[in-house]
C-alpha cells in the first residue's frame, strides 16, 4: 500500500460519507451544504489522478458555481429550509433498490475484472494544451453542439422563468403550499399565493 | 513554436447542412424576439447575410452555370424570403414566428435531400462515412432520420399554431426550443462517437423538458415536465454510466472503435456486458420500452398536444436511430447476448403497451400506451439484425411519425374547442357533427392498427416481414396478435365517432388554416404512401447502410 493509496481511501471515505450524508439529511441547507463536500472530493480524487486541470474545473465550477446556485436557489425560492420531513413514503422502497443496484454493479465491475487487473502505470500528465489540442481538433463537432445544449438551457430557462400577463393555462391556480409555520413570522405565505393568481397584469 | 496547422480538423460543412439551416433559424427568431418591434432592423441585415452567403457558395461550389450549387440558391431564396415574411407579417408577429421556424424546417429538408442525391448518392446504395474526426456519420440512418425529424417538424409547426395561441400558451421561445430540440434528434441520428451521442441527446432532452412544461398554469404540464426531466435525467446519468465502462473496456468512444475492442478476445466480457445492459436502460428509456415506459402516459397526457404529437413522432425516431447506430454497429459483436433481451423487451413492449391501452379513457393516454406498443414493433426491425430489419425499423418510424402526427392533430382540433382533456365519449358522433374531421381522425387510427392500405400497414409489414427472414417467429406471432388487440381499441374510438348520438352540447371540434394544411397533407401522406410506398420505401432500403 503506498501512500497513494492512502490519501486516496481518505478521501473516498470522506467523499462517499458526505454523499450519503447528502441524501439522508432533513435539512436542505446542510444536503447542499454536503453535495460541496462531496463535489469537493472528486476534486481531490482528480488530483489523485493528476488531472489538474480537471480537478481546477471540478472546484470552480461544481463547488463554486453549482453548490453557490443551490443555496441561492433555496433562499430566493424561500424553499422551505427547517426541519421538517422531506421524505416521502417510498423512502424505504428506494433505499432497497439504490442498495441493489449497488450491489450489483459492484459485484458485476469487480468480477468484470477478476483477476487481470490493469498494469499499474505512472498517472499521465495531461496539460491544459493537450486538453485545448484534443477539444478543438479531435472533438471539434461535439463541442461545438454542446454550445447548443447551453442555448436550449438558457431559452427553456427563460421561457419557464418569465412571468407573462394573461399567461394560463386550462386549469389554472397553483394552490399556494402551506407547511406548518407558525402565524407569527413573517408573512410567509405571500410568495407562493403570487405564483398562484397568474402574474401582474 | 509547433506548427499548428497539422492539429486543424476537417469540417465537411455538407454533413450537417440541414443542422447548420435550423441553427440559423434559431438565431434569427431569438434575435426577433430580442428586438421586439424593430424587428426589421434584425430581419434585413439577417437576410442579406444570408443571401450573401448563398451568392459566396453559388460562385464557390458551382462548377458550371448550368449546375448551380442547391445549397447556394437555396441560401438566397431564405434570405430574400426571410425579409418579406418580416415585411408582409410585420403586424403578426406570431404568425412570423411561425413562418420562420417553417421556413428553416423546409430548407432542412431540402438539404436532406440534397444530401442524399448529392452526396451520398452512388447510384445504388447510399455511400457511408465519416466526417468531423469520426464524430458524425453521413450514412443512410442519419439521412433517414433527417427526413423523418423534420417532417415532423414541419407537420406539427401549423398544426399546433391555433392550439397554443386559444390555450393562451404560446411564447416566442416556443418555436426556438422545438427547431433546437429537432437539430438535437438529427445530430442523435448522425452521431458516430458516444460523446456526440450524449451531448446530441441532450440537446433534443433540455428542450424537451422545457417544452413539456410549457403550459406554465396547467398542472398536469407542470406534473409531466418535472417527472420528464427527473426520469430523463436518471437514465442519461445510466447511459453515461454505461459509455464509461465500455470506453474502460474498449478504449474507445468512437462506435467502430467500440465493435474492434470488443472483437477483440482479450477484451473483458462482463464488463461489456454490464455497460451493454446500462446503455440500454437509457435508451430503452427515450424510446419508451418496457419496463423504462412509466413516464409515458403522464408526460404524454401533461404536455401541451402540439408538443405530445412532435415528442411522440420526432423523438422516436431519433432514439431508434440511436439504438440502432449502439447495438448494430458498436455492440455487434455480443449480438449473441443482446439480441434475446432486447428481443423480450420488444415483446413486453407490445403486449403490454396494447393490453394498458385497452382501458384507457383519456384519448392521449390510449395513445401514450399505444406509442409503448409501436416502440415494440419498431424494435423486431433492430433485433432482425438484417439489412432488411435495419431499413424496416426506418421505414416503420416514418409511418408512425406521420400516423400520430394526424392522430393527434384530430386532438388537437377537438381539445381547442372543450378547452380540457378529450376522453373518449368526447368523439360521441363525431361522424355526424364534423365528418371530415371523423374521417381523417379514423384514417389515422386505421393506419396505427396497421389496417391496408394505409401507411401503418406497409410499416407493420416490414418489420414482420424482416423479423420472419429472421426466424423470431414468436416475436412476430406476438406482434400480430397484439396487432389485433389494438385493433380493438382504435375501433372502439370509430366506433365512438361513427355509431353513437352526439350529446346535445356538443362542441363543434375548430379548425384553423394551420391545421386544415398540415393535417391535410399528414392524411393525405397516409393514403399516399399507403397505396404508393415505393418511392420512400425504396429510400428506405436503399439507406440500410451504417458507417462501421
Amino acid at each position: 500500500m503506498t501512500s497513494l493509496d492512502i490519501v486516496f481511501i481518505l478521501v473516498a471515505v470522506v467523499t462517499g460519507g458526505a454523499a450519503v450524508m447528502t441524501v439522508t439529511s432533513r435539512n436542505l441547507v446542510h444536503a447542499a451544504l454536503f453535495l460541496g463536500v462531496t463535489l469537493a472530493g472528486i476534486g481531490a480524487t482528480f488530483l489523485l489522478l493528476a488531472a489538474d486541470f480537471v480537478a481546477m474545473v471540478q472546484v470552480v465550477v461544481y463547488l463554486g458555481a453549482i453548490t453557490v446556485l443551490f443555496l441561492f436557489g433555496l433562499m430566493l425560492t424561500r424553499a422551505p429550509i427547517g426541519r421538517e420531513t422531506l421524505d416521502s413514503r417510498n423512502r424505504p422502497m428506494a433505499m432497497v433498490v439504490s442498495a441493489a443496484l449497488f450491489g450489483i454493479l459492484v459485484v458485476l465491475i469487480v468480477r468484470a475484472f477478476g483477476s487481470n487487473q490493469f498494469p499499474a502505470t505512472e498517472p499521465i500528465s495531461s496539460s491544459v494544451a493537450d486538453l485545448g489540442m484534443a477539444i478543438f481538433s479531435t472533438w471539434v463537432f461535439p463541442f461545438e453542439v454542446v454550445s447548443m445544449m447551453l442555448l436550449a438551457a438558457l431559452v427553456g430557462a427563460v421561457l419557464l422563468a418569465r412571468r407573462q400577463s394573461g399567461d394560463s393555462g386550462t386549469e389554472t391556480r397553483v394552490t399556494p403550499i402551506r407547511e406548518a409555520l407558525d402565524d407569527s413570522t413573517e408573512e410567509l405565505d405571500r410568495a407562493p399565493a403570487e405564483l398562484g393568481s397568474g402574474g401582474e397584469r | 513554436m509547433t506548427d499548428l496547422t497539422q492539429f486543424l480538423p476537417d469540417i465537411a460543412w455538407s454533413s450537417v447542412a440541414p443542422e447548420i439551416a435550423m441553427t440559423v433559424a434559431v438565431v434569427v427568431l431569438l434575435l426577433m424576439t430580442v428586438a421586439g418591434r424593430r424587428r426589421m432592423w434584425v430581419a434585413t441585415p439577417m437576410g442579406l447575410a444570408i443571401a450573401g452567403v448563398g451568392v459566396a457558395l453559388l460562385v464557390v461550389e458551382s462548377t458550371s452555370p448550368a449546375d448551380p450549387s442547391l445549397p447556394g440558391l437555396l441560401a438566397i431564396v431564405a434570405g430574400v424570403a426571410l425579409v418579406a415574411l418580416t415585411f408582409g407579417l410585420a403586424g403578426v408577429p406570431r404568425a412570423l414566428h411561425a413562418w420562420i421556424a417553417g421556413l428553416g424546417a423546409g430548407a432542412a429538408l431540402v438539404l436532406t435531400a440534397w444530401q442524399i442525391f448529392d452526396v451520398a448518392w452512388t447510384g445504388s446504395l447510399f455511400a457511408a462515412s465519416t466526417t468531423m474526426e469520426g464524430s458524425v456519420a453521413m450514412d443512410g440512418l442519419a439521412i433517414f432520420t433527417r427526413i423523418t425529424v423534420y417532417l415532423s417538424t414541419l407537420l406539427v409547426l401549423p398544426i399546433g399554431f391555433a392550439y397554443v395561441r386559444d390555450r393562451n400558451i404560446h411564447r416566442p421561445e416556443f418555436e426556438p426550443l422545438l427547431l433546437l430540440s429537432a437539430v438535437g434528434m438529427a445530430l442523435l441520428g448522425a452521431a458516430n462517437d458516444v460523446i456526440t451521442l450524449f451531448i446530441a441527446l441532450e440537446v433534443l432532452s433540455i428542450a424537451l423538458y422545457v417544452l413539456t412544461g410549457s403550459a406554465r398554469r396547467d398542472r398536469r404540464s407542470q406534473e409531466a415536465a418535472v417527472k420528464y426531466f427527473v426520469l430523463g435525467a436518471v437514465a442519461s446519468a445510466i447511459l453515461l454510466y454505461g459509455f464509461a465502462l465500455s470506453y474502460i473496456a474498449t478504449g474507445s468512444l468512437e462506435l467502430p472503435g467500440i465493435a474492434l475492442g470488443m472483437a477483440d478476445p482479450g477484451s473483458p466480457l462482463r464488463l461489456l456486458a454490464v455497460s451493454m445492459v446500462l446503455v440500454l436502460v437509457g435508451v430503452g428509456f427515450k424510446v419508451a420500452l418496457v419496463p423504462f415506459q412509466l413516464w409515458v402516459p403522464d408526460v404524454y397526457e401533461g404536455a401541451p398536444t402540439n408538443v405530445t404529437a412532435f415528442m411522440g413522432a420526432a423523438t422516436k425516431a431519433a432514439g431508434f436511430a440511436a439504438m440502432l447506430r449502439l447495438f448494430v454497429v458498436a455492440w455487434a459483436p455480443l449480438a449473441d447476448l443482446w439480441v434475446p433481451i432486447v428481443a423480450v423487451l420488444a415483446g413486453l413492449s407490445m403486449a403490454y403497451g396494447a393490453w394498458a391501452a385497452l382501458v384507457q379513457d383519456d384519448v392521449k393516454r390510449l395513445l401514450a400506451y399505444s406509442a409503448v406498443a409501436h416502440a415494440g414493433y419498431a424494435t423486431i426491425g433492430i433485433v432482425s439484425l438484417s439489412d432488411a430489419g435495419l431499413s424496416a425499423t426506418m421505414w416503420y418510424l416514418f409511418t408512425y411519425a406521420i400516423t400520430s402526427i394526424t392522430a393527434l392533430g384530430g386532438i388537437i382540433a377537438i381539445e381547442r374547442r372543450n378547452h380540457r382533456a378529450v376522453s373518449i365519449s368526447d368523439l360521441n358522433g363525431l361522424g355526424r357533427t364534423s365528418p371530415a374531421l371523423a374521417a381523417v381522425m379514423s384514417l389515422a387510427l386505421l393506419s396505427l392498427a396497421g389496417i391496408p392500405p394505409t401507411l401503418g400497414f406497409e410499416g407493420k409489414l416490414g418489420v414482420f416481414t424482416a423479423g420472419m427472414l429472421s426466424g423470431l417467429t414468436w416475436l412476430v406471432v406476438l406482434g400480430v396478435v397484439t396487432s389485433v388487440v389494438s385493433a380493438f381499441y382504435y375501433l372502439r374510438l370509430m366506433g365512438a365517432m361513427f355509431l353513437t348520438d352526439p350529446a346535445p352540447d356538443a362542441p363543434v371540434p375548430a379548425y384553423s388554416h394551420g391545421w386544415n394544411a398540415g393535417v391535410t397533407v399528414a392524411a393525405g401522406l397516409i393514403v399516399y404512401l399507403g397505396l404508393q410506398p415505393s418511392i420512400l420505401l425504396d429510400l428506405a432500403e436503399r439507406a440500410a447502410v451504417l458507417a462501421r
